[in-house]
C-alpha cells in the first residue's frame, strides 16, 4: 500500500482523541507528546463535539471510546468510515474483547487498544496501522473465521474467486494461525510472506468484514422494503 | 405356485381328510352278524299287494278293497284328496325258523308317515297320522320285527301309508334280515343322506353368518354379503335333507325349497358380479324377475308340475355360465384361485345336472341327491378366498399402519431432536446474551474504573517519584494484576470454539509485550488438537491462571531466556483422551523456596479438571506439564 506508506512518510501522524473520560484524554496526549512520530489533532468527550472534530477532518487516526454520554461510539466509527475512508479508526476497550472489537470492525475500525497498556503500544500500534498491519487476537480470528464462514454463501467457492463476501485461502490460512497463537512473524516465516504482508491481510480482512456488514445491512433493508 | 398357496392347499386337503375321517367314522356299527350263529338270511321283498280305501280308516282293509300286486317300490297319489290319503301294502314272505332276536326290517324310502302290522298285529307307527305329517322323503326307516309275532312258514306285513293327497307317496323294496345287518344299513343311510347334511348345513351356517358379520363391519364389501347369503341359502336348503317337522306348512315349504335352489343361484350371480367388481343392473334385475316369476309360478301352480325342471334346467344353464366367470377373474388373481374356483364350480354344476337329472325322472329310485356335498366343497374355497382376502388386507393395513407409525415416530425424534437444538440455542443465546452483559459491566463498569484508577495512579507515582521510570509502584501494580486478572476472567468467557490452541494463544497475545519486554523468546510448538468438550469457560479459566502462573514463575524467578510451549493429546477418544499442555524453559529451575503456594494452586486447579500437574526441573530445564482429560468431567465413563 504505496498509498499509507507515503502518508507515515511525509510527517507527524495526527490523532483524533475522542473520550469522555478527561484523565484518559490527558494521559493519551501525554503519551502523544512523547512520541516525534505523532501529533495530537484535535480531542472531543462527546458524540457531538467528536462531530465537529470530523468535519475539521485534520487527522490520520481516531482513538474512539465506545461509551460515551451522548452516544454511542460505533456511531461515530461508522461515520468517520464513510465520510473519510483513508483515515484509521482505532476502537480504545478496555478488555479488547470479541464483542466489542468485532462491532468496532463491522462499523469501519482497524485496529484496536487496550485502555490500560496505552501508554507502552499507542506508538508502535499507530505506526503499524499506518503501515497497513491491523492488531488482531486469537479469539477475533477465530470469530472472523467463523462469521465468514457462516456467512460464505458457496463453500465450496474456488479460493482464486475473491470478492467482498469472502475470504481468499490466503487471508484464510493467516487467520487460521493466528486462531491457532501463531504471531504475525511466525505465520509469515511459515507462509514464506513478509510480516508486513501478513499484518496487511489482516487488515484487509477488517475491511472485508466492514464491507460485508454494510452490505449485508442494505440487502437486509431492501429485503425489507426500506430501499 | 406361491408359498401362501401350498400352504391353503395343504390345510385344504387336511379338512378334507378330517371330513372323511367324521363321515366314514361314525356310521360304524358293531354288528350281530359275527356273533349270530343262528343269523337270518337276508331277503329283500321286490312286490306287495297295494289297495286305495275311499277315507281314512285305521283297520286293515279287507278283500272288499281291490288287492293289487305292484312292484316295489310303488309311486302312488291321490289328487282327489288334496288333503289326507291313505294308501296300504301287503308283503309277503316265509320263514324257515323264527330267529331267536327277532327280524331286522329297513325300507330305504318310505314317504311320509305311517303303521306297520305283522300278521294283522300292530306293531308300531312311523311318525304322527294327524296334522302336519314329517318330512320323510329323504330318510329310510327301520323296525325290529320281534319274535313273538313271527311265525315259521307264510308271514305277513302290512302297512297303513299316509301322504298328503296333491304329493306322491312311496315304498322302496324292503329288507328282511339279521337286525345288526340291517341296523347297520339303516345307520349308513341315514348318516348320509341326514346326518351328514345337517354337520354340512351347520357349518355353511356358520360360515355365512361369519361372512355376513364381516360384511356388518364393511358394508362397502358387498361380496361379504351375497356370498354370506349364497352361504346361509345352502343351510337353509339342508333343513330339507334333516328336518322332520320343518317350519312352513308342507306345500309352501315344498314350493320355498324349489325356490330356495333358484335363490341360491341368483345370490351365486350377484356374488360373481362383486366380485368380478362388476354391476351389470340389468342382467341383475333380470335374474330377480327370473326368480320372483318362477316362485309365483309354481306357487300358484299356473304352470304344469313339470315346468320346474325346466326353471331348475335354465338356472343350472345360467350357473354354468357365472361359473366361468368366477374361474376367469380367479384366474387373474392366481392359478390356485382360479383352479380351487374351477374344481368347486365343475363339482357343483356336475352334482347338480346329476340331481336335475334324478329329479326329473319323477320316480322313486334308491339313489342320494348329491349336490349338497358340493356344498362345503365351494363354500369352503370361496371362504379361504374371501378370508384370504381379509386377511391380507388387514396384513396391508398393519403394514401400512407400521409405517405410518415409524413415519409418526421419526417426526416425533426429529421435532424432539429440533425442539433440543431449540432449547440448546435459546440456552445458548441466553448465556450469549448474560455474557454480553457482564462483558459490558465490566467493561464500562469495574473495568473502566480500574483502569482509570490505574492511570492515575501512575501518574500520582510519576509526579511524586519522576525516577521511577515507567516502573509501577505498589498501588499501581495491585491494580494492574486486578485489571490481568478481570482481563483473565473476560478471556475465559470469550468464544473459543472449544480450542485449546485459541485459548493458549490468547494468553500468549496478552502476554506477548511482557515477554518481549523480558527479553524471551517464545517458542510455540503446538500441535493441532480436535475439538475439546471440556472446554466451558470454568476450565478455561483454570487452564489460564495454571498456564499464566506458569508463565509468571519463568518470568519472575527462572531468569529464562527461552520458553517453548508445546501440546499433544493421547489416550482413546472419548474415553481416557488426555491433553498435554508443557511450558518449558531454560531458566535456573525450580528451587525449594519456589514451590509455594503458587504451584499448590496449580496442582490444585489440575486437579479440578480431572486432570494433573506434573513439574520436572533442573538447572537449566524446567518443564511444567498439565494433563486434562478431553471430556468433560461428568462426561468421563467410570472405569470398573
Amino acid at each position: 500500500m504505496p498509498e499509507t506508506l507515503e502518508l507515515s512518510q511525509s510527517g507527524p501522524t495526527r490523532i483524533l482523541v475522542v473520550d469522555d473520560d478527561v484523565a484518559f484524554r490527558e494521559s493519551v496526549c501525554a503519551a502523544i507528546a512523547r512520541d516525534d512520530t505523532m501529533a495530537l489533532a484535535s480531542q472531543a468527550g462527546s458524540v457531538e463535539s467528536a462531530r465537529e472534530a470530523i468535519l475539521l477532518g485534520n487527522f490520520d487516526v481516531a482513538l474512539v471510546d465506545l461509551g460515551l454520554p451522548d452516544g454511542n461510539g460505533i456511531e461515530l466509527i461508522r461515520e468517520i468510515a464513510r465520510t473519510r475512508p483513508e483515515t484509521d479508526v482505532m476502537v480504545v476497550t478496555v478488555f479488547g474483547d470479541e464483542a466489542h472489537v468485532l462491532a468496532s470492525i463491522e462499523a469501519g475500525a482497524t485496529g484496536y487498544l487496550l485502555k490500560r497498556s496505552l501508554n507502552d503500544t499507542l506508538g508502535t500500534t499507530v505506526r503499524e496501522l499506518r503501515a497497513g498491519g491491523s492488531p488482531i487476537s486469537p479469539v477475533i480470528a477465530r470469530q472472523l473465521l467463523h462469521r465468514f464462514k457462516k456467512d460464505s454463501p458457496q463453500p465450496e467457492q474456488p479460493a482464486a474467486v475473491v470478492d467482498d463476501g469472502g475470504l481468499s485461502e490466503r487471508e484464510r490460512e493467516v487467520l487460521l494461525f493466528i486462531a491457532k497463537g501463531f504471531t504475525v512473524g511466525e505465520i509469515a516465516n511459515m507462509l514464506h510472506l513478509s510480516a508486513h504482508t501478513v499484518a496487511t491481510h489482516v487488515k484487509h480482512i477488517y475491511r472485508k468484514l466492514a464491507v460485508h456488514s454494510r452490505t449485508e445491512a442494505v440487502f437486509e433493508a431492501g429485503r425489507m422494503g426500506l430501499l | 405356485m406361491s408359498l401362501r398357496g401350498v400352504r391353503v392347499a395343504l390345510a385344504l386337503a387336511l379338512a378334507a381328510g378330517l371330513a372323511a375321517w367324521v363321515a366314514f367314522a361314525v356310521p360304524v356299527m358293531p354288528s350281530r352278524a359275527a356273533t349270530d350263529a343262528l343269523e337270518p338270511p337276508t331277503l329283500t321283498i321286490r312286490q306287495a299287494d297295494f289297495c286305495r280305501r275311499p277315507g281314512l280308516g285305521d283297520e286293515i282293509p279287507d278283500v272288499r278293497c281291490h288287492w293289487q300286486t305292484v312292484p316295489l317300490a310303488k309311486m302312488w297319489r291321490d289328487l282327489d284328496q288334496p288333503k289326507l290319503a291313505d294308501g296300504w301294502f301287503r308283503l309277503h314272505f316265509r320263514l324257515d325258523a323264527v330267529p331267536a332276536h327277532g327280524l331286522g326290517m329297513y325300507v330305504v324310502g318310505f314317504n311320509r308317515s305311517g303303521r306297520l302290522f305283522v300278521n294283522n298285529q300292530y306293531l308300531r307307527q312311523f311318525g304322527p297320522m294327524s296334522g302336519a305329517l314329517p318330512l320323510n322323503w329323504n330318510r329310510s326307516q327301520y323296525t325290529l320285527l320281534p319274535p313273538a309275532l313271527l311265525r315259521v312258514g307264510d308271514n305277513e306285513i302290512e302297512i297303513q301309508q299316509r301322504i298328503y293327497g296333491w304329493e306322491q307317496g312311496w315304498l322302496a323294496p324292503v329288507q328282511l334280515g339279521s337286525e345288526g345287518r340291517m341296523v347297520a344299513m339303516w345307520r349308513t343311510r341315514v348318516f348320509w343322506q341326514n346326518e351328514l347334511v345337517r354337520i354340512m348345513g351347520v357349518s355353511t351356517l356358520t360360515i355365512g353368518l361369519f361372512m355376513l358379520g364381516v360384511w356388518l363391519g364393511r358394508r362397502s364389501h358387498a361380496m361379504y354379503f351375497w356370498f354370506g347369503w349364497v352361504s346361509v341359502l345352502w343351510a337353509v336348503i339342508s333343513l330339507d335333507y334333516f328336518a322332520l317337522f320343518p317350519p312352513l306348512p308342507a306345500y309352501a315349504w315344498e314350493r320355498c325349497m324349489e325356490a330356495a335352489q333358484v335363490l341360491r343361484s341368483v345370490l351365486m350371480f350377484m356374488f360373481t358380479l362383486r366380485y368380478m367388481g362388476k354391476r351389470w343392473p340389468l342382467m341383475e334385475a333380470g335374474a330377480w324377475a327370473y326368480l320372483i316369476l318362477g316362485s309365483a309360478a309354481m306357487f300358484s301352480e299356473l304352470l304344469p308340475a313339470d315346468a320346474i325342471d325346466v326353471w331348475y334346467l335354465a338356472t343350472l344353464l345360467a350357473s354354468v355360465a357365472y361359473f366361468v366367470m368366477l374361474v376367469r377373474q380367479g384366474l387373474r388373481h392366481s392359478r390356485l384361485e382360479g383352479g380351487m374356483l374351477a374344481i368347486a364350480g365343475a363339482t357343483q354344476i356336475g352334482l347338480s345336472g346329476y340331481d336335475l337329472w334324478l329329479f326329473s325322472a319323477n320316480t322313486w329310485t334308491d339313489r342320494v341327491y348329491l349336490t349338497h356335498f358340493s356344498a362345503p366343497l365351494f363354500v369352503g374355497v370361496v371362504a379361504t378366498i374371501l378370508i384370504q382376502r381379509f386377511v391380507e388386507s388387514l396384513n396391508a393395513y398393519e403394514r401400512l399402519a407400521g409405517v405410518l407409525e415409524q413415519r409418526v415416530s421419526e417426526k416425533a425424534a426429529e421435532l424432539e431432536r429440533n425442539y433440543e437444538q431449540l432449547v440448546e440455542a435459546r440456552r445458548n443465546q441466553a448465556l450469549a446474551a448474560e455474557r454480553g452483559r457482564i462483558m459490558s459491566e465490566m467493561h464500562d463498569g469495574i473495568g473502566s474504573q480500574l483502569t482509570l484508577a490505574l492511570s492515575l495512579v501512575r501518574r500520582m507515582d510519576r509526579e511524586t517519584n519522576p525516577d521511577a521510570r515507567g516502573e509501577d509502584g505498589q498501588v499501581a501494580t495491585v491494580l494492574r494484576e486486578s485489571i490481568e486478572d478481570l482481563q483473565l476472567i473476560i478471556d475465559s468467557l470469550e468464544p473459543v470454539e472449544n480450542d485449546l490452541l485459541t485459548v493458549l494463544g490468547t494468553l500468549r497475545y496478552r502476554l506477548q509485550d511482557r515477554l518481549g519486554k523480558g527479553g524471551i523468546e517464545l517458542q510455540w510448538n503446538v500441535v493441532d488438537l480436535p475439538p475439546l468438550p471440556m472446554l466451558t469457560p470454568h476450565s478455561v479459566l483454570s487452564i489460564l491462571r495454571i498456564v499464566q502462573e506458569a508463565f509468571a514463575n519463568c518470568l519472575k524467578h527462572s531468569g529464562a531466556t527461552r520458553i517453548a510451549v508445546s501440546t499433544g493429546l493421547d489416550g482413546e477418544p472419548g474415553f481416557d483422551e488426555m491433553a498435554h499442555i508443557a511450558i518449558v524453559d531454560n531458566g535456573c529451575g525450580i528451587d525449594g523456596t519456589r514451590v509455594g503456594r503458587g504451584l499448590e494452586n496449580m496442582r490444585r486447579r489440575a486437579e479440578a479438571l480431572g486432570g494433573r500437574l506434573r513439574i520436572a526441573s533442573r538447572a537449566g530445564f524446567t518443564e511444567v506439564l498439565l494433563v486434562i482429560p478431553t471430556l468433560r468431567a461428568a462426561n468421563i465413563p467410570q472405569k470398573g
